[in-house]
């Protein structure tokens, strides 16, 4: 599994990623002439997306058994990883959500450094065999995906709020302000979270389906209070409040935000009782993993 | 061509003379058509705002209009003692003359350093002299890389950044706040100067309602009357409606003579719950504060007061302080560069014209010459020996000015081409008084690396 071309490609993009991140940061606080002149961040956004997409690529055409799309998990991280930075370079174009990118670069980088670490340790393959088990890997990456934007743009409120409230660093007109406005902040936090509990709805439904659906589960009977399903219904709960703050009015700004970031980190908690404690498998978690010789092991 | 700029401005003349020698519309047309009937061969702009007159001339050397007669001819126009105008204007020639443009373009000469407006008042000069075809090659030139040079600084310093008033910073924090306003509430809470100021700029963002609440109901009706509300987007309101307009509302703005603040915590606090915890902007410009500062922790409140503003236009003044001296670099520039096309223009057009005058006086001499010839030997003289006799002339000629031709072209850096524009002028009669000059806006632009049609479809 851990093939040396992939984890060299991971680091070299991961490092691109981590440097554009730095740059964004930077802007962010910088001075009015770094903001309008620099080239960096369009150039190097466009390069860990194609980097990421050539190597997503690469490994769905030479290293993953039968063509599959998703065979491990670096491979769901680096679709997630490419989507995000194509929605950085969209979402950069708002001059309303313009200090988003000094968000989202961050979490691209994490997913990245996430991904390398799948590359080194996942030591068996998913089984990507049924529909359902596609539609589950699709839903739970891509709902990742959101649940990441929406994170960012929670950052992104919570600054925006902090220099309001300040009444300082963010001065009308200047470069250094974050840019974006509180209203388009949160309605993208809004969006992207609906969007992301709808298809993390679907990771669960189709993830307890795949469950229930084996004949001889490895997950044993205690599988629904295990740490991972644990960890997926806590994110999956705080996108629902997010989802909501529209109506429940008292979860509205500031709180929203928080709720979004911290979905954010049950949901890589999630991953990372997945991929980086290999050993859970063993102990009913690990629904994923499957031995590399039994593509639909875990069905058995 | 001399280059002339004469005018009072801000600084040296009060409003009430300025407004007097103020054009705009048919006045301007009409002493812009006015000075061009009267100074044949003269390039006029006029620049008229409510900051500044100016006139921008390009005259044949020697030939009128001077200062003196400007001066005279805006004051009749204005019915002003001239004597009055004169010791409040400025004057300035050549170079000088292209730098106050290019200065007074890029905002550097406004009341406001870096005020955009002027940008569009020069362009709008230019236009309507162009338009009236009193806008010559040299204007032409002038005022187009006038204008391209205030772009340049606007974009490439941060002359233009910030704001520089109250209501325009109150203004910005809000739209920090929210995406759109045509479904928001503003309300202002008072009806004097002030409000009605901040108010204006509110009305540019274009709320979705207006309110105006006072205690005297009738100052509020007057202040809506003032600021053009209509009855679909709002009015004016009692006072006792304020809590209810608090709650409707998505930005305050209040500015009343109250001793003690009118909107407390204890206020505010129940209708927090009521607004279902919608975020609200509160600008309180009032002194003593009309908003206690306690507010503005409740969470989604964001209370901004007149300190508050006022940093934020400080900060701007101190911030484009910092970028003068770029924005005079990119203008040196500008100016050295357009001032030397210019020159360069005016040096072409006496080379042509001294060229010509020495083609003129060969031609007489050859016909002299060929009939002293004719005469003498009682022959006819072949053509072919005729036009050897010419190509000899146009031969010596060349010669002749080669030497000077060159050194005009090519050297001179320590003597200025004025210099020598001037000394051929004097030395071989040259008067550009008979060169013609675009009847229309649509004359023929000037030679030059950029070619420059006016009206200019960039503009």
């Amino acid at each position: 599994m851990n093939d040396p071309a992939t984890i060299i490609a991971l680091v070299v993009i991961t490092l691109i990623s981590l440097a554009t991140s730095a740059e964004a940061l930077l802007r962010l606080r910088g001075s009015s002439n770094t903001a309008r002149a620099s080239a960096w961040p369009a150039v190097g956004i466009t390069a860990a997306i194609l980097g990421s997409t050539a190597l997503f690529c690469y490994r769905w055409l030479v290293v993953n058994e039968d063509y599959a799309l998703l065979q491990a998990h670096v491979d769901g991280l680096l679709l997630v990883a490419a989507l995000l930075g194509a929605m950085v370079l969209v979402l950069r174009t708002r001059r309303e959500l313009r200090g988003l990118a000094a968000f989202m670069l961050p979490v691209q980088t994490l997913i990245l450094l996430w991904a390398i670490c799948a590359a080194s340790f996942t030591f068996e393959l998913f089984a990507v065999a049924t529909p359902v088990k596609t539609l589950h890997r699709v839903g739970v990456y891509l709902g990742t995906l959101c649940v990441a934007v929406a994170a960012a743009a929670g950052g992104l409120y919570l600054l925006t709020q902090r220099q309001l409230r300040n009444k300082r660093g963010g001065d009308p007109g200047q470069p250094s302000n974050p840019g974006g406005n509180l209203e388009t902040v949160e309605r993208l936090i809004i969006r992207t979270a609906t969007l992301g509990f709808a298809l993390l709805t679907v990771g669960l439904i189709t993830g307890a389906v795949i469950v229930a659906a084996s004949e001889t589960t490895r997950l044993g009977a205690g599988w629904w209070y295990s740490p991972k399903v644990l960890f997926a219904l806590a994110a999956w709960l705080m996108y629902a409040i997010v989802m909501c703050v529209r109506h429940t009015t008292s979860f509205r700004g500031a709180r929203a935000a928080w709720l979004a970031i911290v979905g954010l980190a049950l949901m890589l908690g999630v991953f990372g009782i997945m991929s980086a404690m290999p050993g859970q498998s063993k102990t009913n978690t690990n629904i994923h993993h499957a031995p590399n010789h039994l593509p639909d092991a875990e069905d058995r | 061509m001399r280059i002339l700029m004469l005018g009072v401005n801000y600084r040296t003349a009060p409003v009430e003379l300025r407004e007097k020698i103020s054009f705009d519309g048919d006045r301007l047309d009409h002493t812009l058509t006015g000075l061009c009937e009267r100074y044949q061969s003269t390039q006029i702009v006029i620049l008229s705002t409510c900051n500044r007159t100016e006139l921008y001339v390009a005259r044949p050397d020697g030939k009128p209009p001077n200062a003196a007669q400007l001066i005279e001819y805006l004051a009749a126009m204005g019915d002003v003692d001239a004597a009055l105008l004169t010791p409040v204007s400025i004057q300035r020639e050549g170079e000088e003359a292209v730098r106050h443009l290019f200065r007074v373009a890029a905002g550097l000469d406004s009341m406001v350093l870096g005020e955009p407006q002027v940008l569009g008042q020069v362009k709008r000069a230019y236009e309507r002299a162009a338009a009236c075809g009193a806008a010559g090659p040299a204007m032409h030139a002038m005022f187009q890389q006038a204008i391209a040079a205030a772009k340049r600084v606007r974009t490439q310093t941060g002359i233009a950044d910030g704001r520089v008033s109250v209501g325009s910073v109150a203004a910005d924090f809000a739209k920090q706040i929210f995406d759109r306003f045509d479904d928001k509430t503003i309300v202002a809470v008072g009806a004097g100067e002030m409000i009605k100021l901040a108010m204006r700029h509110m009305i540019k963002i274009g709320p979705g309602k207006l309110w105006v609440i006072n205690r005297s109901v009738d100052r509020a009706r007057a202040l809506v009357d003032d600021l053009g509300i209509s009855a679909s987007t709002g009015g004016a309101r009692a006072f006792d409606d304020l809590d209810q307009l608090l709650v409707d509302a998505d930005v305050v703005l209040t500015s009343t003579g109250s001793r003690k603040p009118i909107i407390d915590v204890k206020r505010f606090r129940p209708l927090v719950r009521r607004r279902k915890h919608r975020p609200i902007f509160i600008v309180d410009i009032a002194l003593p504060r009309d908003v206690a500062a306690d507010v503005g922790q409740l969470p989604n409140v964001y209370l901004y007061d007149l300190d508050d503003l006022q940093k934020v236009v400080a900060r701007t003044h101190e911030q484009r302080s910092g970028e003068l001296e770029q924005c005079e670099q990119i203008v040196r520039d500008a100016v050295s560069a357009c001032y030397e096309q210019l020159q360069n223009r005016d040096i072409s057009e006496l080379i042509r014209k001294l060229r010509e005058l020495m083609h003129d006086i060969s031609e007489v001499e050859r016909s002299r010459t060929l009939r002293k010839i004719e005469s003498s030997d009682a022959m006819a003289i072949p053509d072919a020996v005729r036009e050897i006799l010419k190509e000899h002339n146009h031969r010596m000629i060349n010669k002749i000015l080669h030497m000077p031709m060159h050194q005009l072209n090519n050297g001179g850096s320590d003597v200025p081409l004025g210099f020598y524009a001037a000394a051929l002028r004097r030395l071989f009669g040259l008067d550009d008084s008979q060169e013609s000059k675009p009847s229309s806006a649509t004359a023929p632009a000037p030679p030059g690396p950029q070619r420059h049609d006016p009206p200019s479809p960039q503009l």
